[in-house]
C-alpha cells in the first residue's frame, strides 16, 4: 500500500514556556523514522500530539491519510505504542493484561499474543510488578504487535536497556517493517540504534525542526572538518554548518563531505555520525 | 469498554485486601446477629455503600502506574474511558446489592418479620444510595486525585445540611413529606440519579479532558 503512514504539517503546542514550533515531517509506509533531539527538545510533545494525547496549538496531523482526531479509535487500532517505562497496572499477569486489550482493540490476536510472550521468555502468570525493565519492555512489544498495528511509536523504549536486549528490539523492529506496510517512529537518545535501523531520521532543537532527511544521505553527505585557524578563516562560512574550537584546532560540521574534501586540501574531513550532527547543532558555534 | 472494565475488576481485586473483606463479612454477621432483623435491613442499606471508596482507589492506582496515559493511546475515546468507569462502578454497586439482598432473605428464613418485599426495599435503597455516592465521587476523584474521597465526604455532608436548612426554612412537615417520599420513591430516585448521573458524566469528562489536554 503506497502513501505515508504519517504526516505531520505545521505542527505547533504552545505551553507558555515551551513552544513546539510549525514541526513538519512525513514517515513513508515500510519506514522506520528516528526522531532525535536533546531532553526537552519536544520528541515527547510531538509524540504526545500524534496520540491526541494533548490538544495542539495548530497544525494538523494525519496518520494513514485520516485526521488524528476525527478518526482517533480507527487510527489508534492501528498504532502500538511503547513508551520510556511501564504503563500497564503492574497487579496484572501478561495472561490478565491480554485478556483486557482482547476488549480494547478490535483485531486483538490472542495467538499472535501468546507467541510473543513465548518467543521473548516472558512468565505468563507473573505479576508484572516483579518484571525487570528489559521484560516490561518486552511486554510493551508484545502488545503493541498483537493487534496487527501498522506504525509502532517507540518513545524512549530502548533507553536504561542493556546492549543485548537493544538488539534484540532492533531485530524486532526490522522484522516488523519487512511487511512495507508497516512504519516505526523511534524516538530515541541512542543514535547509535538509529544509525543500524532508521531510514529516516528527524531532528528536533528546542521545539524547532532543524531536519528531516533520509539516514543514508546524512551519514554519507555531512563531514567534520578538522583543521587549525589559517583553513578554518580560510573556510566559506556558508558551508559551515557549526563548528567548534578545542585548543588549536577547529571542527567544522558541513553539508557536503567530498565538496569539503576536494576544496580544502589541507583539513581532514571525517564522516560525521548522527551523534557528531546533534552535537555540533546543540553545542556548536554557528559565528 | 469490556477490556477497561475488565481492567478496573483486577486492579480492585489487587488492591483491596482479602483481610477488608472479611472484615465487612465479620461486620454484617455482627450486625445481623445483634439487631435480628432490623440489622438485616441496616446491611442490605448500607452494604453497597461500602463500595464508593473503590473508584478513587482505582483512579489514584492509574495515576500511579501512569495507565492513565497509556489509555488514552488506546482504541477508546476519552468519553468511552469515563463511560466504562461509570459502568463499572455501576456493576459493582448491581452485585453488591444482589449479596446484600440475598443476605437479606436469607436472613429472613431465621427472622419472620423480615418479608421479601421489604428485602427488595431495602437493597434498592441501598442500591440507590451507593449509586448516587459513586457519582459524587468519580467527577471528584478526576477533579482533587487521592484528596477527592475527602471532598466528597464534605460534599454529602453539605448537600444533607442544605436540605435540611431549606426543610427548616420552608416548615416541611417531614412525616408528610416522608410518606410522599415514600409513595414515589422508584420515580424520585430514577429521575435524580438520572439527572446527577448526567450532570457528574458531564464533569467527569471535563476534568479528565481539561487533566489529559
Amino acid at each position: 500500500m503506497a502513501g505515508n503512514a504519517l504526516e505531520v504539517k505545521n505542527l505547533t503546542k504552545d505551553y507558555g514556556d515551551f513552544l513546539l514550533n510549525k514541526l513538519s515531517f512525513t514517515i513513508p509506509r515500510g519506514a522506520i523514522m528516528g526522531l532525535i533531539g536533546e531532553n526537552g527538545a519536544g520528541k515527547s510533545t510531538t509524540i504526545n500530539c500524534i496520540l491526541n494525547e494533548i490538544t495542539i496549538t495548530d497544525g494538523q496531523i494525519t496518520i494513514f491519510g485520516k485526521d488524528n482526531i476525527l478518526d482517533e479509535v480507527f487510527i489508534k487500532n492501528k498504532i502500538g505504542i511503547i513508551f520510556d517505562e511501564n504503563h500497564f497496572p503492574d497487579v496484572l499477569t501478561p495472561i490478565e493484561l491480554g485478556k483486557c486489550m482482547a476488549g480494547i482493540y478490535s483485531n486483538w490476536q490472542n495467538r499472535e499474543y501468546q507467541n510473543y510472550l513465548t518467543q521473548f521468555e516472558l512468565p505468563l502468570k507473573k505479576k508484572i510488578k516483579d518484571f525487570s525493565r528489559g521484560m516490561k519492555v518486552k511486554l510493551a512489544f508484545a502488545v503493541a504487535l498483537s493487534h496487527n498495528a501498522e506504525l509502532l511509536i517507540l518513545d524512549e523504549a530502548t533507553s536504561g536497556l542493556d546492549p543485548i536486549i537493544r538488539d534484540d528490539i532492533l531485530d524486532i523492529l526490522i522484522d516488523f517493517v519487512q511487511d512495507e506496510n508497516h512504519s516505526v517512529l523511534f524516538s530515541t537518545h541512542i543514535t547509535s540504534d538509529l544509525e543500524k535501523v532508521a531510514d529516516y531520521v528527524t531532528f528536533i532543537h528546542k521545539g524547532k525542526l532543524i531536519f528531516s532527511h533520509p539516514k543514508d544521505e546524512l551519514i554519507d553527505n555531512y563531514g567534520i572538518v578538522i583543521c587549525g585557524a589559517a583553513v578554518f578563516d580560510s573556510m566559506d562560512k556558508s558551508e559551515i554548518i557549526a563548528f567548534r574550537k578545542q585548543d588549536f584546532q577547529y571542527k567544522a560540521l558541513v553539508r557536503n563531505r567530498r565538496k569539503a574534501e576536494k576544496k580544502y586540501p589541507k583539513a581532514i574531513v571525517e564522516p560525521a555520525n548522527i551523534d557528531d550532527i546533534m552535537l555540533f547543532y546543540i553545542k556548536g558555534e554557528t559565528k | 469498554m469490556k477490556g477497561l472494565i475488565q481492567k478496573d475488576f483486577y486492579v480492585m481485586r489487587e488492591r483491596i485486601r482479602p483481610v477488608n473483606y472479611a472484615l465487612i463479612a465479620f461486620a454484617a454477621l455482627a450486625v445481623l446477629t445483634y439487631f435480628r432483623s432490623v440489622g438485616a435491613m441496616y446491611v442490605s442499606l448500607f452494604l453497597p455503600l461500602i463500595l464508593v471508596g473503590i473508584p478513587k482507589t482505582i483512579m489514584v492506582y492509574d495515576t500511579q502506574c501512569k495507565w492513565d496515559k497509556f489509555a488514552i493511546a488506546l482504541p477508546a475515546t476519552r468519553k468511552t474511558i469515563i463511560a466504562s468507569r461509570y459502568l463499572f462502578f455501576t456493576i459493582l454497586a448491581v452485585v453488591m446489592s444482589i449479596i446484600s439482598f440475598a443476605l437479606c432473605v436469607a436472613a429472613g428464613l431465621f427472622f419472620e418479620e423480615l418479608t421479601l418485599a421489604l428485602c427488595v426495599k431495602f437493597s434498592l435503597a441501598g442500591f440507590v444510595i451507593a449509586l448516587f455516592y459513586g457519582l459524587l465521587t468519580i467527577p471528584t476523584g478526576y477533579a482533587l486525585g487521592a484528596n477527592g474521597g475527602s471532598f466528597t465526604m464534605m460534599l454529602s455532608v453539605m448537600l444533607v445540611l442544605a436540605i435540611a436548612y431549606i426543610l427548616k426554612k420552608f416548615n416541611v412537615d417531614l412525616e408528610s413529606l416522608a410518606l410522599w417520599l415514600a409513595n414515589y420513591a422508584s420515580i424520585i430516585s430514577v429521575v435524580v440519579l438520572a439527572v446527577i448521573g448526567a450532570i457528574s458524566y458531564k464533569l467527569s469528562v471535563y476534568f479528565y479532558t481539561k487533566l489529559h489536554s
